[in-house]
């Protein structure tokens, strides 16, 4: 099966990092999205279908925390799952980003095959 | 916090330039440090927790462009766009400060960082930070490379 995936970083060059990685970790793409905040990924949520999100955690206008909490209270957009991608190693802040609703973590930086795993991982339990 | 952050500082950042833009930093001698470009830029980034500051990095804009393309896995001649420079350092240092702070201080604490600030500067602003007595000197691919940390403030 190949998703549908939304990249969220405020960085261009990120956005192409994920993308490569993904290709490079033969993750199967059907379309890829790319938002430069919150704000603008939500919008695309709301018109799209969406298997997979890649989140920072921190953009102007909207981070990546308040994106998620959003998403928690929809209905519809509840069960996507976040994976966030952020340079921070505090066990104490992923704790904290996997209560408000995110599924998993990526610390930068990271390598195709961690990535691969952790789509693997993710996509697995979201069709438990 | 045992080790002295200023060296936590340069071994993180040398681990970072590795694992992102797959790039070697070297120490210099001092003379190393001297380049005849007249384009820089200079990207800051400031962090708060239990110790807060701030972090800075600077390199020739040529230097910049091979950064970008070891980052994207691209060839440096098809690097075209001055914003993708700006970004890459901006994230460079993004990446850097993440992993600076869990190494100075441990995977407990939660550290706010702020956005990357990126800007141009000209020589002179290069040799002014060069010269500062806080910065530490790198060579990149041949071409220097400058970074600094200031602590603000160490809670406790």
């Amino acid at each position: 099966m190949a998703y549908n995936v939304l990249v969220v970083d405020d960085s261009r060059v990120i956005r192409a990092v994920i993308k490569k990685t993904l290709g490079l970790a033969e993750v199967p793409i059907n379309e890829l999205y790319e938002a430069q905040n919150g704000k603008e990924a939500l919008s695309i949520l709301r018109e799209k279908h969406v298997d997979l999100v890649f989140s920072d955690i921190h953009m102007p206008e909207m981070s990546g925390v308040e994106m998620i909490e959003q998403m928690a209270a929809d209905g519809v957009l509840k069960d996507i799952p976040v994976i966030v991608v952020s340079s921070e190693g505090s066990q104490t802040r992923m704790g904290e980003l996997m209560e408000i609703g995110a599924r998993a973590y990526v610390r930068k930086p990271f390598t195709p095959e961690l990535i691969r795993d952790v789509v693997k991982n993710t996509m697995e339990k979201a069709n438990e | 916090m045992s080790e002295d952050p200023k060296h936590v500082m340069a071994d993180t950042l040398t681990e970072v330039l590795e694992g992102m833009a797959f790039i070697f930093a070297e120490s210099p001698e001092e003379e190393e440090l001297a380049t005849n470009e007249t384009e820089f830029i200079h990207a800051t980034i400031e962090f708060r927790g239990p110790v807060s500051g701030m972090l800075g990095l600077a390199v020739p804009s040529s230097l910049c462009t091979e950064l970008t393309a070891g980052v994207l896995g691209e060839d440096p001649g098809e690097m075209t766009s001055p914003a993708n420079l700006c970004d890459t350092l901006g994230e460079l240092l993004n990446v850097t400060c993440g992993n600076f702070t869990t190494a100075l201080c441990g995977d407990q604490p939660v550290f706010d960082q702020s956005i990357p600030r990126v800007a141009k500067i000209d020589q002179s602003a290069w040799n002014k930070l060069r010269d500062h007595p806080e910065t530490v000197g790198f060579l990149v691919d041949g071409a220097p490379l400058l970074a600094y940390l200031t602590i603000h403030k160490q809670r406790g």
